[in-house]
This record gives C-alpha cells, structure tokens and sequence, in this order.
C-alpha cells in the first residue's frame, strides 16, 4: 500500500499539492482525475522520487520513501509516461532488455524476461528487431508498458499512458492494462484526464480539483451513484 | 606536377605531421568539449561560453607564440602548437556538445530519470548515443578548421604542410605553394569523409527513420 499522510508540494510559492492524505491500496488500479494543473502528475511522480515533496510523509508498505535511495526506488517501481520515451537508437527488444539488465538482472534473464513482457502486451516477435521509430503509437505505448514491467515491479506508475493514441487503440490498450494488472497483481496508479479511462479502470477512483484537492475518492459505482458535488458531477459528465 | 612529384616524399612527410599535429588537438577537444558540456552546471554556462569564444577570438599565431611566455614551454617545437590547437577544438566543439546534448528527445530523458538510471547509466546508453550525429558534425566542421589552422605552426618551427607555403613564398616556387594548398584540401575532405563514415556507423537506428 502507498500512503500520502499530509502532503504538500509548493513550486516557488504557488502551491501544486495542499494537505494530500490517502491511501492507494496494493494490487488494485487507482485513477488519479482532474484537469490539467490539478497536481496530479505532482503527485504521481512523488511516488518515485521525482518530485520531492514540500512537507508531510509518503510510506509504501510502511517505509518512509525519504529514507530509501532514490535510484534503487525507481528501479522497483514502472513508469509509463504518455510520450512513452523509448530509446530511438535501440530496437525493439532492447529497449526493454537494457532497464531489465540496469535493475540487476543478467542478460540472458533480460532477453527472456523482454521478450516474455513483449508478448504479454501482445507485440509479435517480428517486431522485436525494430527501431521505435517504425513502430505505430499503439504499438510504441504497448512497447512502453512492456518495458515497465521488464524490471518485475510491484507497482507501476502511469502518467496518461493513452493519452496519444486514438480511441480504438486507447480502448484495446485499456482492455489489455485491466487483464495485465490481474495477472500481475500490481499496484497500479493511474493519471488521466478521460471520464471514460477514469470510470473504466478505476478500482479507487479520485477526483481532483486544483491543488490535488480531493473531490471524492470511491469505487466507479459510489461515485457515479452518489456524486459528492457539482464538481464532480460536471468533471464526471453525470447527471 | 612536376614539382609535387619530384619532392613526394617531403610532402608525405609533411603530411604525417601534418596529421598528427591537427587530429591530436581533435582528439582532444572532442573529448574535453563533450565532458565540460555534460558537467558545467548551468549557471556556469554564460561564463564557460563567454572564456571559450574569447579563445576563439584569439589570432592563432599569437597564440602560438605567447604560450611560451604564459606556460613555460618552448618557443620552438609542437607542444604549443597541439596546445594552442586544442584549446581551439574546445572551444568550437563545445558549442556544438552543448547543442547536440541539448536536442536529446525529452520523454526519453524523462524515462531514464524516472525508471533509476544513474547520471552515468544515462551518459553512456541514452545521451552520449543520441548526441552522436551532433557530435559528428560538429567534429567535421572543427576537422576542417584545426587542419587549415594547423598550418600556421609551421611558422613557428613545425614542419607541416604549412611549409610548403613559407618555403615556397620565400623561394618563389608557385608549385610549391599549389601543393601544399592541394595536399591540405586532400587531407581535409579525408578526415571529412572518415568521420561521415564514422558518424554513420555508429549510428545504424537513422537510417531506418521514417521507413
């Protein structure tokens, strides 16, 4: 479980995160939703140390994440970012293969391991001898993910992983996360600004108004059945 | 002709030297320019720019001649020559370094942050291989410079091509100087071609772009 006790991040004054308390429970998905400024990848990238925050505590299974290296953190957490940032001078599998070999793995657990991730998020082995470059956006993101998972996290972080590709694609990508994360059992933490990504995914649902305040935070259904204000309503596209 | 044909073995000679004393300077300012852009923190770097494009500015025969003065070494000889050439390599390289690191594609860099690569893991993998044709290029254009700036040591006793054009100056021989000027276009376009070719194997995943 990750837990946000009280925190706080200021940028030169202006406060992106005020007061932040809750509880992300392990092996479920939760969405983090709001609109842009509403502090939400400030608080996705505190989890891995990205962003240090201004006061409060943030614990994974009861450690405080001040205390842990940060580089040693981050190689056990998966990132996925929406511009996905693969290595455009490497193919395919070694894109994948080069963060299992930098976690401490071998190279012959790394290869396997990557082609073993590639094929769960359903990139064909003819694809592996590729340059990123000539692969399509869908297929670039399921690279991304698979990537992620190389290092065998526990938790995986997703900085609106969908957000570049097309609707048919988004809803095939969202589909796989959802069986990926049940066969996995990962803590997923999930950043979007899409209603329907947010509603479909979500095991714990938060919703954000500026400054990372929390709207409500609930299950899909409590939040569609009973939404807690007008602002969720409208953010949520609820009657 | 005649005359290039005639002394062949001097303008060899010449060459060699010619060689040595334009791609050490090189060799050297590459690798300087590429550490100095990859470790002067930002705020040093109005100042680092500003040091290195006075140097630049620096007429290269002062150059030579006033090192002896300021590092003790002798007038005559390569040392402040491969010295005054280095610097200049530096100082052009790194505005090209600066550059080439500077156009690294920010989501990869954003990755390789935030999935634990250390500063070193990331030097090496990502920035150093993504920067390549920057570097390249910019090691081309300072080739060219460092081997036509190489010459003027020989005014300063280094028997390089560039005594092809003092001998033949004093001594009047047109082909002399014809043959230097030619020996030193051959030279440049050489180290231009090889350093294209180095450029384009190290860095296979370009030519796959847009495929």
């Amino acid at each position: 479980m990750i837990s946000f006790r009280s925190v706080s991040k200021t940028y030169s004054g202006k406060s992106a995160v005020q007061d932040f308390t809750l509880d992300f429970p392990s092996k479920k998905i939760t969405v983090l939703m709001g609109l842009s400024g509403s502090g939400k990848t400030t608080l996705i990238r505190m989890i891995n140390k990205m962003v240090e925050p201004s006061s409060g505590t943030i614990t994974i299974d009861g450690q405080d994440i001040k205390e842990l290296d940060s580089v040693k953190l981050r190689r056990s957490i998966g990132y996925v970012l929406q511009e996905v940032g693969l290595l455009p001078h490497k193919s395919v599998l070694e894109n994948v293969a080069l963060i299992a070999r930098i976690s401490g793995q071998t190279k012959d657990e790394a290869l396997k391991n990557a082609s073993e991730m590639l094929n769960l998020v359903g990139i064909d082995a003819s694809f592996f001898d590729r340059y990123p470059s000539q692969l399509s956006g869908g297929q670039q993101q399921r690279v991304g993910v698979a990537r992620a998972l190389a290092i065998k996290p526990n938790i995986l972080l997703m900085d609106e992983p969908f957000g570049a590709v097309d609707p048919i694609v988004r809803e095939e990508l969202q589909d796989e996360l959802i069986r990926i994360q049940a066969e996995l059992d990962l803590t997923i933490v999930l950043v979007t600004h899409d209603r329907y990504e947010a509603l479909k995914l979500a095991d714990q649902l938060v919703v954000l108004s500026d400054g990372a305040k929390i709207e409500q935070a609930g299950s899909p259904e409590e939040i569609r059945s009973n939404p807690a204000n007008q602002f969720v309503r409208k953010l949520l596209g609820l009657k | 002709m005649n005359w290039a044909l005639n002394n062949l073995e001097l303008v060899i000679q010449l060459s060699i030297t010619h060689l040595y004393v334009s791609l050490l300077p090189l060799l050297i300012g590459f690798v300087l320019a590429v550490v100095l852009a990859r470790v002067v923190p930002e705020r040093l770097v109005p100042s680092v720019t500003g040091t290195l494009g006075a140097i630049y500015a620096i007429p290269s025969l002062a150059l030579f001649v006033t090192l002896p003065v300021l590092i003790g070494t002798n007038f005559v000889g390569p040392t402040n020559v491969l010295i005054a050439l280095s610097l200049y390599a530096v100082a052009a390289m790194f505005f090209f370094a600066r550059d080439a690191f500077g156009a690294l594609p920010k989501a990869t860099a954003e990755f390789a942050r935030a999935q634990g690569l250390s500063p070193l893991q990331r030097f090496v993998y990502i920035e150093l291989p993504l920067a390549l044709p920057g570097l390249v290029s910019g090691a081309r254009v300072t080739a060219a410079s460092t081997i036509s700036m190489a010459s003027i040591g020989a005014v300063v006793g280094v028997r390089n091509l560039g005594y092809l054009f003092l001998d033949g100056f004093q001594r009047k021989i047109a082909d002399e100087i014809l043959t230097g000027l030619f020996a030193i276009f051959v030279l440049a376009i050489a180290i231009d071609l090889a350093l294209w070719l180095v450029g384009k194997a190290l860095t296979p995943w370009r030519r796959s772009i847009n495929v």
